[in-house]
């Protein structure tokens, strides 16, 4: 099997680049360093980890880190020391319904009196009470 | 310049790929004899991915690639360059001990190279993004501004932008640009950053080369990356 076969077969499948690009193997830079590796043409976007910094209105104040996935043409939207999870049928839609349930835990853990609440509760009401900017 | 700095290796680091190459005046041995190299590499390279022709180009100058059987690095072998690439960088330490010892073995199946016409090193990100309303939210990533006329209202859809600027000792090629994967599972920025140098090189040289190029380049890194974004590659996030 040749290297151009292979990565036609394995690298790209299912993966594109933006049509607007204005660069391309065939038409990179005149003095690139090793042009056949396009590493960004192996980009699939699953498993991602991105950063968001603004939940609706509000200003986070460290990143939140973001692990998106798609099972079933079912996308993920996941932070693990929240313990919560945003579904929906594009990235837009879970992002946008994790932060539906983050801002429903702010104010659910803001209402909460100290004394109701217990174990793992007790470490979600000092991380939400502390999750955004002062004066948002 | 850069000689006392040390750079923190991320733990959310986005980068996928570095790449260290040499170029020289083509040589017909390296087309004659690919087996010597091989013979010496072929332990930890042992898949060989051969170029196929394409119309109207030159296959004499394509590269053979040997690759580790994971695919996580690999180094391309043509009659006027040599490159390795590295997908899995742990850090530029272990990065250039692997570079010198291939330069090595390189050096000892073409004793007759030595004078390079290039020397080139690619340090390629991708950072996945998510939308703000609908827009790539550059500048929570990047310190980048464009100076635009004012009907440009700074609200990017979609970004490919390229240049190459002149450095002290030679050039660095930038490129940056949204990419979007075509089932729309995922979006992501390009940050490739390919520092080069075309004048008085040697090979007796490259351990030099290589520190002075990822020295610029992560510095550049460094430059280009905004502190909330630096943030969440050393993982202090939520």
């Amino acid at each position: 099997m040749t290297y151009a076969s292979y990565y036609n077969e394995h690298l790209t499948r299912d993966v594109g680049r933006e049509a607007m690009s204005a660069f391309s193997p065939l038409f990179p830079f005149p003095a690139g360093t090793a042009q056949e590796r396009m590493p960004d043409k192996e980009f699939t976007g699953y498993n991602l980890i991105a950063p968001l910094w603004t939940i609706q209105r509000y200003q986070t104040v460290k990143p939140i880190k973001v692990h998106i996935y798609v099972e079933d043409n079912i996308f993920f939207a996941e932070n693990e020391t929240l313990i919560i999870v945003g579904t929906g049928k594009s990235i837009g839609e879970a992002i946008a319904d994790l932060s539906n349930h983050i801002i429903h835990f702010y104010h659910y853990y803001q209402r909460l009196p100290d004394d109701k609440v217990t174990g793992d509760a007790i470490r979600l009401k000092k991380m939400y009470k502390t999750l955004f900017v002062e004066g948002e | 310049m850069f000689k006392k700095l040390k750079f923190e290796i991320y733990p959310n680091s986005p980068l996928v790929e570095v790449i260290f190459e040499i170029r020289f005046l083509g040589e017909p041995v390296i087309a004659c004899r690919r087996d010597v190299f091989f013979d010496l590499i072929r332990t930890d390279y042992s898949n060989l991915l051969v170029p196929q022709t394409k119309k109207g180009g030159f296959i004499a100058l394509e590269p053979y690639r040997f690759e580790k059987r994971d695919r996580s690095a690999g180094i391309m072998l043509a009659v006027n360059r040599f490159s390795y690439y590295c997908r899995k960088y742990s850090g530029f330490v272990a990065f250039k001990k692997e570079v010198l010892k291939l330069i090595r073995k390189f050096k000892q199946a073409y004793p007759k190279i030595n004078t390079l016409s290039r020397i080139g090193f690619r340090y390629v990100n991708i950072i996945p993004f998510t939308r703000e309303d609908s827009v790539v939210p550059l500048d929570r990533f990047l310190n980048i501004r464009f100076q635009m006329p004012i009907t440009i209202t700074g609200k990017y859809s979609n970004i490919s932008l390229g240049f190459i600027a002149k450095t002290n000792k030679g050039s660095i090629t930038t490129r940056i640009e949204t990419l979007k994967a075509t089932d729309q599972s995922g979006e992501a920025i390009l940050l490739d950053l390919d520092y080069a140098k075309e004048e008085g090189l040697s090979m007796k040289n490259i351990n030099k080369y290589l520190d002075e190029s990822h020295n610029y380049s992560r510095q550049l890194f460094e430059d280009l990356i905004t502190d909330s974004y630096r943030m969440f590659l050393r993982g202090e996030t939520i």
